[in-house]
């Protein structure tokens, strides 16, 4: 199975040169920590989620097929 | 001890400069930056004065980390008492003139009186001129600042444009062509002195105590703590970054505050303003680099930052990355704050709309929104109006439930109805609404804590509040997400003696209590510290905010828990007790 992956800012350094990209992930379940942990990205790296456009937290199951947004950890303003 | 020890003292009306120490419990109690300039105010200025009168002072102060290697030090605080809300202001500005002002020898400069004809500074270590700035009253910052560097040669320039000399609300100061002091009217301040532009040159430098212990230690933070994740964000995107964020959040001020997200979102983000940037470029000392320089034909600016890009962007429903960039050069040029320049205009579509009054401008209308600076500047037809800000607007004219500002700032990009927080971090801000003093969003609609409920939140908005005044006033740039345990390590190093982080979360505190009590001696308690109704009656349409909003009893909860957790009473007066707890 395999999502669509789009890695925001520093995150892009986990992920393909060219975004988004087809990412693999497991038989379910399979959760948003799964895939962040699939491509070595700290959770404390992380804001918010997306998938399908959706705000998403990172227990949101992953069935195959979705678009996911992954934003960084911000601070500032 | 990276104190200089000594503060430039300059007189416009006798034309004197003085050096004097500084004051050395003060700088203890205080730090520098924020907390020392606004104790140098709440001292030596008389309640009640016109903040354009020459009874005002306008403060430049540096702060123990200036002019060091230290990650993000680069800042100075630029003080007053307010044009625009009457509140105490500092106002912070990147860029290289805080250290060029140390190496001078100055932890601060205090201006005070008024120029009998436009003048401008020039400091060049012990030497300091009032040279006339006749031939450059009238001419915006850019064209300022290359005149004063052809005569004066290598110098870091701080100037006004045509919205200070005309005493503007919404006036900021400018340095290096694309830094600005922008809030609060700071550089009406300067106008009202009759003082142009200030000039620094230094040659000097400053002693740490221990150089080697001190480079060891900074390479080290600079590696665990700084080229992280959390703060690379600022280079790799900059603040543009939180169009997508605020959009997929549903809290993208849009139309004037009507929705909370934007159709043409992506036509503004990130990758938009990457589509046309040249360089990254840095303030002094700084590893991270948030700015975007960008180019545009021959349109050139740092920028547009976040701020930019949601009000004079999807607040005014422009969605043309072009026509912001040029309209963010001009308000650089004519030194208007393009937080309170886009809420002004987007106000102004906002009531022609509605049929209140006919401003001539609707949303999304490009040709006329280019026209706006130049207008607002010279308070020239309908820019004499929108030159007053949204509050003055509305009471002029109607419309004040969706004035959308807080005791007469502007507010910034973050919708308050879908993270609660910010609302009340707006409402309790020191110089009126304003994202610098707390910025929950972060945490709230970007992170893990639920926006929409008011438990906890007055907690939060005091940590946050308590640990910016003294990173303001330490200094450290907002953009360096470091504790107070690593501040109190680095300071530590600087002053020679052990700081805790205990002591610097009471510098803190007490920090925002002086503002307070500044403000409370001008008048201003609970009254003063709500939002456009707006914020508490109309539901969000759109997006995850989708009928939305912030239910006023759970905004008087949150503004009740805020004061009893503050020590402050019912009616937000600072209580004798916390006075006395905190040596105020």
């Amino acid at each position: 199975m395999f999502v669509k992956l789009q890695l925001k800012g520093p995150l892009k350094k986990y992920g393909q040169s060219v975004e988004p990209f087809d990412c693999e992930i497991a038989a379910e379940p399979c959760t948003v920590r799964d895939l962040l942990q699939k491509l070595s990205i700290p959770t404390s790296s992380t804001s918010f989620v997306l998938i399908d456009g959706n705000k998403a937290d990172l227990t949101a199951t992953l069935r195959g097929g979705e678009m996911v947004v992954i934003n960084p950890r911000v601070a500032g303003g | 001890m990276t104190y200089t020890g000594k503060i430039l003292r300059v007189n416009l009306s006798t034309g004197k400069a003085q050096p004097e120490p500084l004051n050395e419990k003060w700088a203890r109690d205080y730090l520098g930056g924020k907390g020392l300039s606004i104790k140098y105010l709440y001292e030596e200025l008389e309640p009640g004065i016109d903040p354009l009168s020459e009874a005002n002072k306008l403060i430049l102060m540096t702060g123990p980390t200036t002019g060091t290697i230290v990650p993000n030090s680069g800042k100075l605080a630029v003080a007053a008492k307010s044009p625009a809300t009457g509140t105490i202001l500092d106002c912070s500005i990147g860029g290289y003139f805080a250290p060029e002002l140390k190496y001078a020898g100055y932890d601060a400069v205090i201006i005070e009186g008024k120029a009998k004809t436009p003048v401008y500074l020039y400091i060049e270590d012990e030497k300091v001129e009032l040279r006339s700035a006749g031939d450059l009253w009238g001419k915006g910052a850019h064209e300022t600042e290359h005149i004063i560097a052809e005569t004066l040669g290598d110098v870091i320039t701080m100037v006004i444009g045509q919205a200070g000399e005309n005493l503007l609300p919404m006036a900021c100061i400018s340095s290096e062509l694309y830094r600005q002091a922008g809030r609060g009217g700071i550089g009406a301040v300067m106008g009202s002195k009759n003082l142009k532009a200030i000039a620094v040159r230094g040659t000097g430098g400053i002693k740490i105590p221990n150089i080697r212990k001190f480079s060891a230690a900074l390479n080290k933070i600079k590696r665990e703590d700084t080229m992280t994740d959390d703060n690379m964000w600022t280079y790799s995107d900059g603040t543009p970054m939180l169009v997508d964020l605020c959009h997929d959040s549903g809290i993208l001020p849009t139309r004037n505050f009507q929705e909370g997200t934007f159709e043409d979102y992506k036509k503004i983000n990130s990758d938009a303003v990457k589509g046309v940037l040249k360089a990254k470029k840095a303030c002094f000392a700084c590893p991270l680099g948030c700015s975007n320089y960008v180019e545009k034909g021959d349109t050139r600016v740092e920028g547009p930052e976040y701020e930019t890009l949601a009000l004079c962007g999807s607040n005014c429903a422009i969605g043309d990355i072009e026509a912001i960039i040029e309209f963010n050069r001009l308000c650089d040029d004519y030194c208007l704050d393009t937080i309170s320049a886009g809420n002004s205009v987007a106000f102004a579509m906002e009531l022609t709309e509605k049929g209140i009054y006919d401003f001539g401008i609707h949303f999304g209308e490009v040709d006329k929104y280019l026209e706006m600076p130049g207008l607002i500047a010279r308070k020239e037809g309908v820019g004499a109006e929108l030159a007053a800000g949204v509050r003055a607007m509305a009471e002029k004219y109607g419309g004040m439930d969706f004035a959308m500002q807080v005791k007469g700032l502007e507010m910034p990009g973050y919708e308050p109805r879908g993270s609660w927080a910010m609302g009340l971090a707006y409402g309790t801000a020191d110089r009126g609404a304003c994202h610098m003093r707390a910025w929950p969003t972060a945490v709230e609609a970007f992170g893990d804590i639920d926006p929409y409920t008011s438990e906890g939140k007055a907690k939060l908005v005091i940590g946050m509040q308590d640990d910016n005044s003294v990173k303001f006033s330490a200094i450290f740039c907002d953009f360096w997400a470091l504790s107070t345990e690593r501040m109190a390590e680095i300071l530590s190093l600087l002053l020679e003696r052990e700081v805790t982080a205990t002591e610097l979360t009471t510098i803190g505190e007490r920090t925002y209590n002086l503002a307070r009590l500044f403000n409370e001696r001008e008048g201003f308690n609970r009254k003063d510290d709500y939002l456009p109704e707006r914020i508490f009656s109309e539901k969000l349409p759109t997006g995850t905010t989708a009928g939305k909003l912030l239910p006023r009893e759970e905004y008087e909860k949150m503004l009740t828990d805020y004061y009893q957790l503050r020590g402050w009473d019912e009616n937000g007066i600072i209580t004798e007790a916390k006075k006395k707890e905190l040596h105020l």
